[in-house]
């Protein structure tokens, strides 16, 4: 591995982080400047320490970046973006935790959106506004932008994309890398924008409707309100919000191809319509389900059940209704629905659709040569035949990911940390959701889990977020051999 | 600008490697998944699996936005079949093919209306870029420009040559005047300033007159032989076309081919060559043929191992200049390390020339030399320019870059810093892949 390139590219993430402090630094100017010089400082600090990286390895550039390196570079980036991202906890004192600053801010980066601060609405508005940012930059990946701006980084600038986005099922919507990431970042923003113009009209103010809009698009669930959306008692904000977490959990070249004129592209994707009926189904269960127990009249059964269906599968995590006092099979179905996460190309966690539809193809494939043992088969999807290779990547990422929800939750148990927590905030760790059960529900906060068990947490977030393979990896000890 | 490439074999490799590298979208079609996936690994190109010829494919791959479709499967009938879609159901504007047939090449009508403009031979160029390397005995690389009025030649330094050791500001190359644009020196390659010193086993690339090459040779002390006898080890297509033109130009050529069967169909169509039948590294055969008195000997055969071997046997017994064919660029240096004067590769040539052909605005060819390390462009300065009315003293060119020749009206000016740029003139630069986008503004 060449460190000293890998370092560069690091130093360059910094310095673009640092960029982004600049909005709650302006939040905290307009707002009597609570926290401005916390933020001041994490600011200078990243953008000093980004500079020194990538001035001292300058001449390194002439390197070409090799294919394993874009590993390294995208896990140590994250780590660090995660290490800088907690300063402006620390410094204004809102989390004087090491731990708990360092886990809010992976929380917030990997847009998993688990919080350990309680009482929100006490927090300056500088510090929630750099909490949903951290989630916008994670949502679409800091890598991708740093692509779209930095024309330099060329074919080395392919590796890292696919260090940061998993090839399976992601099409090279144009030629360039680099025109591939420009065209998802303009996407991204732009829905962004347009939801926090929706949110304003539905009379959010300008903080919290920017807010939410970040948090939103990047499937994160941080809020501004300890009580998530419910705050707001606001059918129509529940209504937009449902829709554009559901926009952001499909796959953005569909948008993009959206945009063009081309909606035929959606009707055409098996792994879009698998996901729609997904949440549709759900959405009836869970439905009936609290109608029946609950006495929901029909209207909310289906706004409350189709937000939080929507919410947990995208992997956003916001919360309009506290679904631990729901019945144990809807509860049982959101956590299900939280291995499923949101398409691939999307800003959701989880397994992604595609993964779990071609599982069930292939599953379905084993029987049907039961009944036709000489028949020749080929696994399709949109009509395009599945690699073995391909399959085979699936089944990998499908084994390391239990394996390592499992051994996680083992861990947490062997700390003290009752089942049910344990299971679910592992796996919504995993999967970037954010609220999970027991201790973790949507009423709490992960404030109550020990050192130890954040620590594995924030393993799980970041594992998850860069999709298993891009952080195991480096784990390989092939891979540090010369 | 859209380019897109059906075919990902080599040739379609090296052309979407340069233009990926300059920053043009590349979408590559090609039915090996294999071929795709090296493609989409080591560059940054979009690549769509189908037949070239396939309408669904080429309309995946943008066909309707493109600038330009490169036709470079092995198949002459894919190529053709790739571009009469591209006319005919998405009225491309212009489609350059790799033909192999000579019989289609011939014919212009048919390459017409399928909007084939050109056609380009893999094994013309790898022969016409032996003759012109047999007109200049001399040299290790030569491009034409201007239809052959100006050359940009390559020449190895030979160990007794008299410029060793000298920078270049006191070598003073004035009678008669040349600049040199590149020197390749190892692996790498050097656009000069006047400080920069001339080693042994240098490669210098200079733009040359065509009237002044026998002088620069001797400047540089090389013997400005005349070629008289040549022997072509391989009679196949490349062989073939390379005796019958310099049989036309009086010059001895024995070609010796392995196979009776092409030995039966050479000595039936050229008229004057020795034909023998026998193999190329057969070193009794050679020794048997007055190998020694050969001014040149060429490899032409298929297979590139035997290609080496027989190059270096030749130099062996004694003559005076050898030149190889490769088809595998992985042994383009290697090659080159062992001493044979002069390494092609049909492929790499064939990539060359079509990019030359993949050109907007001024620039009107762009040649790559020293294994596409160095690139030599011809482009047009046009009134707007800001570079018009200068003199080269004054102009600022972007970092490692050089202006090597002018071409004005019919004549060719090796300029000085006081020569001025005129409106139209030609300019012959060298310049390192970064820096092209740079003089094409300048030009603007």
């Amino acid at each position: 591995m060449n460190i000293g390139l890998v370092l560069n590219l690091v130093g360059i993430v910094l310095i673009f982080s640092s960029v982004f402090m600049l909005l709650p630094l302006l939040t905290s100017f307009i707002y009597k400047g609570v926290a401005f010089s916390a933020i001041g400082l994490s600011l200078i600090l990243t953008s000093i320490s980004g500079a020194i990286l990538y001035l001292l390895t300058r001449s390194q550039r002439k390197v070409e970046l090799r294919h394993r390196d874009g590993f390294a570079v995208v896990t140590i980036s994250w780590l660090i973006m995660s290490l800088y991202g907690s300063f402006p906890y620390i410094f204004s004192g809102v989390s004087p935790s090491f731990t708990d600053a360092y886990f809010e801010s992976m929380a917030g980066f990997t847009t998993t959106g688990a919080s350990v601060l309680g009482n929100l609405e006490g927090l300056p508005e500088s510090i929630l506004m750099w909490r949903s940012l951290t989630q916008w930059i994670g949502g679409m990946g800091i890598i991708v932008l740093s692509i779209a701006i930095l024309p330099m980084l060329g074919v080395g600038g392919m590796q890292l994309f696919k260090a940061e986005v998993p090839e399976i099922g992601v099409e090279k919507i144009r030629p360039r890398i680099l025109d591939v990431a420009k065209s998802l970042w303009y996407v991204y923003a732009g829905l962004t924008g347009v939801l926090a113009v929706l949110l304003m009209l539905c009379g959010m103010s300008l903080f919290d409707a920017l807010c939410h809009s970040f948090t939103t698009m990047a499937t994160g669930g941080f809020s501004t309100k300890s009580a998530s959306i419910s705050y707001f008692e606001n059918g129509y904000i529940d209504v937009f919000i449902t829709f554009f977490m559901f926009l952001a959990g499909t796959n953005f070249s569909l948008h993009f191809y959206a945009i063009r004129g081309k909606l035929r592209r959606f009707t055409k994707s098996t792994e879009f319509k698998f996901y729609c009926s997904i949440i549709i189904v759900s959405t009836i269960i869970v439905s009936l389900n609290t109608m029946l127990s609950h006495g929901y009249s029909f209207l909310n059964a289906i706004r409350y059940s189709s937000f939080q269906v929507v919410s947990i599968m995208t992997t956003t995590g916001y919360t309009t209704a506290d679904y631990e006092r729901w019945p144990v099979l809807s509860q049982m179905l959101l956590i299900c629905l939280m291995f499923f996460g949101g398409m691939v190309g999307s800003t959701g966690g989880g397994m992604k659709q595609v993964r779990v539809l071609l599982m069930f193809k292939q599953a379905y494939r084993e029987l049907y040569h039961l009944i036709h043992p000489h028949a020749v088969s080929v696994l399709k999807l949109d009509g395009k035949s599945v690699s073995k290779e391909t399959l085979g990547g699936i089944w990998g990422f499908l084994f390391l990911f239990i394996l390592i929800t499992v051994f996680a939750v083992l861990c947490m148990t062997a700390l003290g940390v009752d089942l049910i927590t344990s299971a679910s905030t592992v796996v919504s760790a995993m999967s970037n959701v954010g609220p999970a059960l027991g201790d973790a529900g949507p009423a709490d906060n992960y404030s109550t889990i020990p050192t130890a068990g954040k620590w594995i947490l924030i393993l799980c977030m970041l594992v998850g977020r860069l999709e298993i393979y891009t952080v195991i990896v480096l784990f390989i000890p092939h891979f540090w051999r010369k | 600008m859209r380019v897109i490439i059906v075919g990902a074999g080599e040739v379609g490799f090296q052309i979407a490697k340069f233009l990926s590298a300059e920053g043009v979208d590349v979408v590559v079609i090609d039915r090996s998944k294999e071929k795709l996936k090296r493609l989409s690994e080591e560059l940054d190109v979009a690549v769509i699996e189908g037949e070239g010829g396939s309408p669904s494919a080429l309309k995946e791959a943008g066909v309707e936005d493109a600038d330009i479709l490169l036709a470079v499967t092995d198949m002459d009938e894919t190529n053709m079949i790739a571009c009469l879609v591209a006319k005919v159901m998405f009225q491309i504007p212009r489609s350059v093919a790799r033909i192999r047939n000579l019989e289609y090449i011939g014919n212009r009508a048919l390459l017409q209306s399928l909007s084939i403009n050109p056609a380009i031979s893999p094994e013309v160029e790898a022969a016409k870029a032996i003759i012109r390397l047999l007109e200049v005995p001399f040299a290790a690389d030569v491009e034409d420009f201007e239809d052959g009025r100006v050359k940009v030649i390559g020449f190895r330094i030979p160990s007794d040559s008299e410029m060793l050791g000298r920078t270049l500001k006191e070598l003073n190359l004035t009678d008669p005047k040349v600049i040199i644009g590149a020197i390749k020196r190892g692996e790498r390659i050097i656009i000069p300033s006047g400080n920069d010193i001339i080693r042994r086993d240098d490669i210098i690339f200079l733009a040359v007159k065509v009237e002044d090459i026998e002088a620069v040779c001797k400047r540089i002390g090389g013997v400005a032989m005349s070629v008289n006898r040549i022997m072509l080890a391989g009679g196949g297509r490349i062989g073939y076309y390379v005796a019958k033109t310099m049989e036309a130009r009086d010059v001895s050529v024995k070609v010796i081919e392995k196979s009776a069967e092409r030995c039966k169909f050479l000595i039936n169509s050229l008229q004057k060559s020795v034909i023998l039948h026998g193999d190329g590294s057969d070193q009794k055969l050679l020794e048997e043929e007055n190998i020694r008195d050969m001014d040149v000997f060429v490899a032409i055969s298929n297979n590139e191992e035997v290609n080496i071997m027989s190059s270096l046997l030749a130099k062996r017994l004694g003559v005076k200049k050898v030149i190889t064919i490769v088809n595998r660029t992985d042994y383009l240096p290697l090659a080159d390390s062992l001493g044979i004067d002069a390494v092609l590769s049909p492929r790499l040539i064939t990539a060359s020339t079509i990019l030359k052909y993949v050109r907007a605005g001024n620039i009107i060819s762009l040649t790559t030399v020293a294994e596409g390390k160095a690139e030599i462009m011809e482009a047009e300065a046009r009134s707007g320019s800001i570079l018009i009315g200068k003199t080269l003293h004054e102009v600022e060119l972007p970092k490692r870059t050089l202006i090597g020749a002018i071409i004005r009206d019919k004549g060719v000016i090796i300029p000085s810093g006081s020569d001025r740029i005129l409106n139209n003139d030609k300019l012959i630069v060298f310049t390192l892949k970064d820096s092209i986008k740079q003089v094409e503004k300048l030009l603007q």
